[in-house]
């Protein structure tokens, strides 16, 4: 009986692995009334995966055509046509996430500003300028740290910048840490995939340096210390090149970033960004994959600080990701203890009598491993064989 | 009459006219190298001891212009007198450090201040650019500044005991702290439950800041932020980091702070109703506007984060 068996299994080995299509195959499960569970053999075309790492995006934006503003206690924009300032400074902070009114001063002029001598409009020190004088009679006096030697001190005045960016562009630029975790699930077809996938991202703010030096204007400090990000996003991928166990896949991924509650959503409007990928996997087996992606993110918002003033902020981003990738063998496991085969092969239920097709490795294993590929000795350099080996020569 | 000359240097325009002044009006006075003119008016003959760099003194004033016109004045009658730490720029018109170096405590003496070391550029209406004035300067106390610190600390203990801050009854939630070494007098008023700060938690604080010496609010803000132990966006006060440091999360407390975790020895501004103006142009930091020079200060903290 049981070498009736073993011939069958043999046997049908040799048919399941010398024909090549799928369609043969679909036969000879037909033909000798081999099940396999339908589900499985569907969920097996899809490849579940799971990557975290480290990016780094790149933040930068312009801010075009406004008066920045500085003093000690921070960093403002405003509106630098003059028929808005007829009567009062209204000027705003935080305008990389979150803008708001943070200064309102009124001006009195004297004359109307359009007739004040030119000098007096653009030094942005001299007293004289009307803007000037509105803002640091605004300026907050405490909590900041004392000076020496206060009476004339050249770092008093290293506080203070105004600057029409009209005539002097200005922008803020630097990159934020972060680490993503990314959740994929796409189908295999050939060499090509397609899926959707989620990605969950923690940045962390850095302060954002100037892109050009005036002298005395800081970084740009964000006001939040970490943000969280989500998207959903579509992906395409093509398996453009094989090498021995590793496969290299140009993937795209199409979504739309969700930011955290870091950012005033009602205030912005985001693009759909794109990300370039190369998913290098290094195939464990038929079923389980290491992979290591490379990618590149191209995505960018814009901030609606006030009526006439948006700013757009470019964010870019790379990240290297390692992570797992695996799929659902279509097969299970041989049932019976005693059953040593390693090769996938036939099985019959003693109680049933049905006919199954099951595996003789686990899922991490390379399925069907040809001669010595999988044999103890040989193997006994692999780290997960020398403790066995070990002992057994102790014994 | 005349005037000496003691070094013989470069007379300017400046000059002309005040040796006009003084030979108009009979009046001998003596010219210092960085052009300022002095004389003395009262010479108290008890104390000899010459005054020093790093010493503070108390001083009473009158501010004239060379018609003799009084711009302003602080004497006896007007309240306490004036602080400045001599030879520390902490003084406006900067003519006053070299003028405190010629005068020993108890005397009066009479100067006359040209711009390049007095009223060159205010930006107020009060004293016009490029004025020449009379300051007659009364030295009552001349003291180290150690003695000054430890008068604070005095004082703070004498408002905690005056305002009970150390029952906890009436005043929950702790007794005051005393840290000897930084000079901090820390008062837990609501116990918090986050975390204590660490180097570059972005903290966010409500706080009322207000004199010890007459309870009067200086400044109140909510929602103030900056990055703890960094120097972002700008340092923030000693002081103040120093208590933030001491509390967590929705904690408030009240912190006491000696001039020497404040604003020190700040400025003193002849006359002060001028600060304004010359904080204004950056010739003074703001907060020389409204700390006078050695304040022990109150602030009321809230940590929100």
């Amino acid at each position: 009986m049981i070498r009736s068996y073993s011939r069958l299994i043999t046997g049908l080995i040799i048919c399941l692995f010398s024909l090549g299509s799928v369609q043969a195959q679909e036969d000879i499960y037909e033909k000798y009334d081999i099940y396999r569970n339908p589900v499985r053999v569907f969920l097996n075309k899809f490849s579940f995966t799971l990557t975290t790492g480290y990016s780094q995006t790149y933040y930068s934006h312009d801010l075009r055509d406004v008066y920045f503003f500085q003093n000690s206690e921070g960093q403002y924009v405003f509106n630098n046509d003059p028929e808005t300032l007829l009567t009062a400074i209204n000027a705003y902070g935080d305008w990389l996430n979150n803008p708001s009114l943070q200064l309102s001063v009124p001006i009195n002029y004297n004359v109307p500003f359009d007739d004040l001598p030119f000098e007096y409009i653009s030094d942005p020190v001299n007293p004289l300028n009307p803007l000037i004088y509105a803002l640091t009679s605004s300026d907050l006096v405490l909590p900041y740290e004392y000076l020496q030697n206060p009476v004339g001190n050249p770092a008093i005045d290293d506080q203070f910048a105004l600057l029409n960016t009209e005539d002097n562009p200005l922008g803020f630029e630097g990159y934020f840490g972060g680490v993503p975790i990314n959740l994929q699930l796409h189908y295999n077809w050939r060499k090509f995939r397609g899926g959707i996938g989620y990605m969950f991202e923690v940045q962390f703010a850095r302060s954002l340096e100037p892109t050009i030096q005036y002298g005395n204007i800081r970084n740009y400090q964000p006001n939040f210390k970490s943000s969280r990000f989500t998207r959903f996003y579509g992906m395409l991928g093509y398996n453009f090149y094989s090498w021995w166990r590793y496969d290299f896949v140009a993937e795209v991924n199409y979504g739309k970033l969700n930011a955290g509650p870091s950012f005033n959503k009602s205030l912005i409007t985001r693009t759909n960004h794109f990300n370039f990928g190369v998913s290098i996997e290094n195939n464990w087996s038929e079923y389980v994959r290491l992979i290591i992606r490379p990618g590149l993110d191209f995505k960018s918002y814009k901030v609606n600080v006030v009526d006439n003033i948006t700013f757009t902020h470019r964010q870019p981003s790379f990240s290297l990701q390692v992570g797992l990738s695996i799929n659902i063998p279509e097969i299970p496991r041989s049932p019976m203890k005693s059953d040593h085969t390693q090769l996938k092969h036939v099985y019959t239920d003693p109680r049933t009598g049905q006919r199954m097709e099951v595996r003789g490795q686990p899922m991490w294993k390379r399925q069907n491993p040809k001669i010595g590929e999988n044999h103890r000795r040989l193997n006994q350099h692999l780290p997960s064989r020398k403790n066995k080996v070990k002992s057994k020569k102790r014994n | 009459m005349g005037c000496g000359n003691d070094d013989g240097s470069n007379l300017t325009p400046y000059d002309t006219t005040i040796q006009a002044f003084l030979s108009q009006n009979n009046i001998a006075a003596t010219r210092t190298s960085s052009g300022l003119y002095y004389r003395s008016v009262s010479i108290d003959t008890a104390t000899q001891s010459t005054i020093s760099n790093g010493q503070v003194v108390s001083v009473y004033y009158d501010l004239l212009d060379l018609e003799g016109n009084v711009i302003a004045s602080h004497q006896r009658a007007d309240g306490d007198s004036l602080q400045f730490k001599v030879g520390a720029n902490a003084v406006y018109p900067v003519g006053l450090n070299e003028a405190a170096l010629l005068m020993t405590e108890g005397d009066t003496y009479s100067f006359i201040i040209p711009p390049p070391i007095g009223y060159e550029t205010t930006g107020s209406a009060i004293i016009a650019d490029e004025s020449i004035v009379q300051i007659d300067l009364t030295i009552v106390d001349v003291q180290q500044e150690d003695s000054v610190n430890l008068n604070e600390i005095e004082r703070i203990q004498t408002y905690i005991t005056d305002n009970d801050l150390n029952n906890t009854t009436a005043n929950p939630v702790d007794p005051v702290e005393y840290n000897e070494a930084t000079g901090l007098f820390y008062k837990r008023t609501l116990a918090g439950t986050g975390n204590l700060p660490t180097t570059g938690d972005l903290i966010n604080m409500d706080y009322t800041a207000s004199y010890l010496a007459t309870n009067d609010v200086i400044e109140t803000q909510s929602n103030f932020t900056f990055t703890f132990g960094s120097s972002q966006p700008r340092p923030v006060l000693t002081g103040i980091e120093l208590g933030i440091a001491e509390m967590q999360e929705g904690e408030t407390a009240l912190i006491l702070l000696p001039s020497s975790i404040a604003y020190r020895e700040s400025a003193l501004v002849i006359p002060a109703s001028i600060s304004s103006d010359l904080a204004a142009i950056g010739i003074i930091p703001d907060y020389v506007t409204r700390i006078r020079p050695y304040s022990p200060l109150i602030f009321a903290l809230t940590r929100n984060d």
